[in-house]
């Protein structure tokens, strides 16, 4: 019914009715191919787009019975053994391309806003410059192609509830994983990269990465897709309207995923309802709308969650809490290590993130990351403000909790009392001049030490009395959800 | 020598893209695809070919061309072709700036279940060098699709009209060409594109004949906006006066930004 009315009521723009080639050019620019100053990374990008293209070749040219023996074979051959250069990916998928020539347009644009986005985090430019040219880019791909995707926040709970949806997770689940283990990796590596210094970058990513190819690639438990902002929570508060591109991008992924995999739909049934599934997740079809609002639990729910303008109503959640796979129920407003209110806003800086076993938290203070990743088995990366708001303080810690520093002159303020203080009592310095300065304008610390990094990562704190457990509705809104093969 | 020079001059300006897999003319081969830049896209290309004739005459040829695309579905193109004649064993020597040939090429339709990929494109060869002291108006029609899981197969058809024909010029000659290329070494490689073509022209002089020539060629990415492509072409057939070249040897770089 509601795709009925959608299609009464929206005609399809002109492009996607024209025969014509119609594809445009990336933003000219210095930073062009920068994600080459982090060569594995650049590698694995490259992998990701032919498993897209070697998995959409398989489901349109007769091979689905061999998508998860063989052709997952050969995929995960390349992911192992990626390419140095970005492949063509209408050479790798001519039949998919030949059938559905306007979606490869919006995947190709989609795809090429996420490259050029991680070129300039990898570009060496200025924080100030790296966020002018992110925004450019953003200007640049709602406004030169047609077939742009929505930077709307979108509820994923109505897009995944289509006639056709959950079919291929749970016909290919391990060919699946992979498409959620490469959309992983394309949320994680922006808060990797977003205002971390570059002799970090390949630390970061050998914790990322290794995340990636023991866990993320082939975990077929997952409940839904990654989400952008559950990986990067800075970037994505930041910039929502890039998260929100890409999480609709990734559900698009997954829609004709499902479409492909309907086994009760025809082949001129299948072409039409990927056509729904662009129009519906096309920039140009939510003009009018604006982030926040919305009817709920339709196709114009533009709701986000409290506290990240760059995520839309999950299975279940509401603005105030969400599902969060591996973790359970969440609030984005709260450190996730005490539950005191995140600062926001103008302050929003002064949050900090830990990542570990694939997930990353926002927390409130130093010590609630640090003892949130002691928690956790396996390499961590700690994300700290300081007091200067441009200096973050990056540590990537090893299996023993021994972090390398992105500042060699690091000192630590830990004079621990009662967590609605924490983001007071628990703080990162660039240098023992600063803390000197913050204990003096801070006289109720003057009795604090400098730890060094070495003292600084060897402390505990005490199990917060402030934490709360979030309790959702249900257990797992994800329990059961598509085990039928739709909704 | 003229005969030779004029049958190389006629050829258009090559059509530009950047993958591997994209056909443009003369890299390596006489066939293009029907593929037009994106908009906005720059693309220079740089080509060199040596080609030995029956008389001991090694005509060595060069390209420099740039195209842009300037509206969607549609780019332009610039282009010039010094050639260097060079007879064995003699300082006879023929150098000239070749012609300078401006193009539009327009995609027509992309490949689709019941459509091929679609193109034609408008080219005119001006005359700054003795060679091209004639002006001709090409048009091509550019046709391509799938053939088999991988491959493509691509089909030329041209005419050009002599603008300033010279005395024994045709004032119009007809070129054609058919094309296959496939991408090699999938699904552990995907950087190159080996490619195949037999084209027929006709000569523009009127005690010429057609030109048979059948070539083959691999397109190479070798860098992170760069093809290079290598091809080896001979002419399987003349008829007429006109002169057949035995064998060609083409080398390019193709540079998108």
């Amino acid at each position: 019914m509601i795709l009925a009315a959608i299609l009464v009521a929206t005609q399809f723009p002109a492009w996607m009715n024209s025969p014509r080639p119609m594809e445009v050019f990336r933003l000219r620019a210095s930073h062009n191919d920068a994600v080459y100053n982090l060569p594995r990374l650049a590698r694995d990008l490259n992998a990701v787009d032919v498993g897209h293209a070697t998995a959409y070749e398989a489901l349109v040219t007769g091979r689905e019975a061999v998508l998860e023996t063989e052709v997952w074979g050969k995929i995960a051959h390349t992911l192992k053994n990626p390419p140095s250069f970005k492949p063509d990916e209408k050479s790798i998928s001519p039949t998919f391309t030949k059938l559905f020539g306007e979606l490869h347009l919006v995947f190709d644009w989609a795809h090429v806003l996420h490259a050029q986005t991680i070129d300039v985090l990898l570009s060496g430019l200025t924080h100030s410059q790296m966020e002018a040219e992110i925004e450019r880019l953003w200007t640049f791909y709602r406004t030169r192609a047609p077939y742009a995707i929505s930077g709307l926040p979108m509820n994923m709970e109505f897009l995944d509830s289509q006639r056709y949806s959950g079919h291929f997770r749970i016909k290919y689940p391990k060919v699946n994983a992979l498409f959620w283990g490469y959309h992983w990796l394309q949320g994680a590596m922006y808060d990797m990269l977003y205002r971390v210094p570059r002799e970090m970058w390949e630390p970061s990513y050998d914790v990322v990465r290794s995340q990636y190819f023991e866990r993320e690639l082939w975990d077929t438990n997952r409940d839904f897709m990654p989400m952008f902002a559950e990986q990067s929570p800075r970037f994505a508060a930041r910039f929502p309207e890039l998260a929100n591109v890409f999480d609709n991008l990734h559900m698009l992924h997954d829609m004709v995923n499902d479409i492909l995999a309907d086994e009760s739909l025809n082949a001129k049934e299948k072409h039409s309802e990927i056509r729904m599934a662009i129009l519906m997740t096309l920039h140009s079809s939510h003009a009018n709308c604006d982030p926040g609002e919305g009817e709920v639990m339709t196709l114009h729910d533009h709701r986000h969650m409290n506290g990240m303008p760059g995520m839309g109503m999950m299975v279940g959640g509401t603005p105030e809490l969400m599902y969060m796979p591996r973790m359970g129920w969440m609030s984005m407003e709260e450190c996730h290590h005490c539950s005191m209110f995140m600062p926001d806003h103008n302050m929003r800086w002064r949050r900090s993130t830990v990542s570990v076993d694939g997930w990353t938290m926002e927390v409130r203070c130093p010590l609630c990351a640090r003892d949130m990743a002691a928690q956790y088995l396996g390499r961590a990366i700690l994300r700290l403000p300081t007091e200067d708001p441009n200096q973050l303080l990056v540590l990537v810690g090893d299996e023993m909790g021994n972090y390398a520093s992105s500042l060699k002159d690091v000192v630590f303020l830990e004079m621990e009392g009662e967590h609605p203080e924490c983001n007071r009592w628990s703080y990162a310095f660039t240098s023992i001049s600063a803390f000197r300065r913050y204990i003096a304008e801070n006289p109720q610390y003057q009795e604090a030490k400098p730890y060094s990094l070495e003292e600084w990562s060897a402390l505990a704190g005490r199990k917060p009395g402030t934490y709360e457990r979030k309790q959702g509705p249900v257990d797992n809104p994800y329990k059961n959800w598509h085990k039928g093969g739709g909704n | 020598m003229r005969r030779l020079l004029t049958a190389i001059a006629f050829l258009p300006v090559a059509a530009l893209s950047i993958d591997h897999t994209k056909l443009d003319f003369g890299r390596p081969l006489q066939i293009e695809d029907a593929h037009p830049l994106a908009l906005g896209e720059m693309k220079l290309e740089l080509g060199a070919s040596v080609a030995m004739s029956d008389h001991n005459r090694s005509l060595y040829s060069f390209e420099v061309e740039f195209a842009y695309g300037i509206a969607l579905n549609t780019h332009i193109e610039v282009g010039v072709e010094p050639t260097a004649g060079v007879r064995a064993g003699n300082t006879d020597r023929a150098v000239d700036l070749g012609p300078t040939s401006v193009g539009v090429f327009f995609g027509l339709t992309r490949e689709s279940p019941t459509t091929p990929a679609s193109a034609v494109a408008v080219r005119a060869h001006l005359p700054t060098g003795r060679i091209g002291s004639a002006t001709d108006v090409s048009v091509t029609g550019i046709f391509g699709g799938q053939a088999g899981g991988f491959g493509r197969w691509h089909t030329n058809l041209g005419g050009s009209v002599a603008v300033n024909r010279r005395s024994g010029d045709r004032l119009v000659t007809f070129a054609g060409g058919l094309g296959y290329s496939q991408p090699i070494g999938l699904p552990y490689d995907f950087s190159q594109t080996f490619v195949s073509a037999i084209s027929i022209r006709q000569s523009r002089e009127a005690e010429g004949g057609l030109t048979g020539t059948l070539g083959v060629g691999l397109r190479r990415q070798i860098g992170i906006r760069d093809v290079l492509d290598v091809g080896v072409e001979t002419d399987v057939f003349v008829t007429g006066a006109s002169q057949r070249t035995p064998i060609r040897l083409i080398i390019g770089l193709s540079r998108s930004f």
